[in-house]
């Protein structure tokens, strides 16, 4: 019986979290796309074109995509994107903390200014670990 | 062989997300102008590092330029923009970081050059934490 209650409310219910959570981090950066290129910028990696293009696009890619999770239409392509996504995120951390960069992650738009990497790291591979349960719980629509 | 149609879909549904937020991001990038504020700082740990070198611009007087200046910097204030400016242009490649440094922290000289040269839109402008103190203090 719990193991039926959890498929029948806990997939779901950690669908619609991670969506929300998702829409709240891509809103965040798209009302502030300044605040949002200037956390790309610190990360040293794109040439500013590159960085303004990724301010305006990246956020909007996070609140279809979370929206797509809520909603259950073309989740199986939210998943695939969230995934990739998280991944380069937890590269850009990765790369930023080896060469030893004291920056915010920017990951939920302007942050207190300082580096958290265990703690963001931690949070991405969780978030991570996450769409993988709900890709492998949940066949394509 | 159930593979292959999967994936089908899954890059069908990225596709279609890749493009709606590629839209919205159109109008957005038209509707909420880039205003790049003041607020850009950057430490001198974090300046140091920057790849490739960043153009340093001095913002303070010229006098003060003259006993001492981060090497290669260049001299650049409101006082005296029209003749020093066409020098910063000619020395700043696309997409390098300038970082503007003025006399002490939180002196607006700074701010106010870094504001200008950010309306050239050539690259990444940051004002220097700490100013020149930071650099020799």
């Amino acid at each position: 019986m719990e193991t039926i209650g959890l498929r029948r409310w806990g997939t779901p219910a950690l669908r619609i979290a991670l969506g929300a959570l998702f829409i709240f981090a891509g809103a965040g950066k798209a009302l502030d796309p300044a605040a949002f290129l200037k956390s790309i910028q610190n990360y040293q990696l794109l040439p500013h074109s590159a960085a303004v293009a990724a301010a305006y696009y990246l956020p909007y890619l996070e609140i279809f995509c979370g929206t797509s999770l809520i909603l259950r239409r073309l989740h199986a392509g939210a998943l695939a994107l969230l995934g990739g996504l998280l991944l380069v995120f937890i590269a850009a951390l990765l790369g930023a903390w080896v060469r030893g960069l004291e920056i915010d992650c920017g990951c939920f738009g302007a942050g207190d200014g300082k580096a958290h990497y265990g703690l963001a790291l931690t949070r991405d591979l969780a978030l991570l670990a996450a769409l993988g349960f709900l890709a492998w719980r949940s066949g394509p629509e | 062989m159930a593979g292959l149609p999967q994936l089908r879909i899954v890059l069908r549904q990225a596709g279609v997300l890749l493009l709606a937020a590629g839209l919205a991001a159109a109008v957005a990038a038209f509707s909420i102008p880039l205003r790049e504020t003041g607020e850009g700082e950057i430490s001198l740990d974090t300046a140091l590092k920057c790849q490739p070198q960043p153009l340093w611009i001095d913002a303070r007087s010229e006098a003060e330029y003259r006993s001492g200046h981060i090497p290669g910097a260049l001299l650049l204030n409101a006082e005296s923009w029209e003749p020093l400016v066409p020098k910063v242009l000619e020395a700043w490649e696309p997409e390098r970081t300038a970082i503007v440094y003025c006399a002490s922290p939180g002196a607006q000289a700074s701010r106010e050059v870094a504001e200008r040269l950010r309306d050239f839109k050539l690259g990444p402008v940051f004002v220097l934490q700490g100013g020149w103190k930071a650099w020799k203090p």
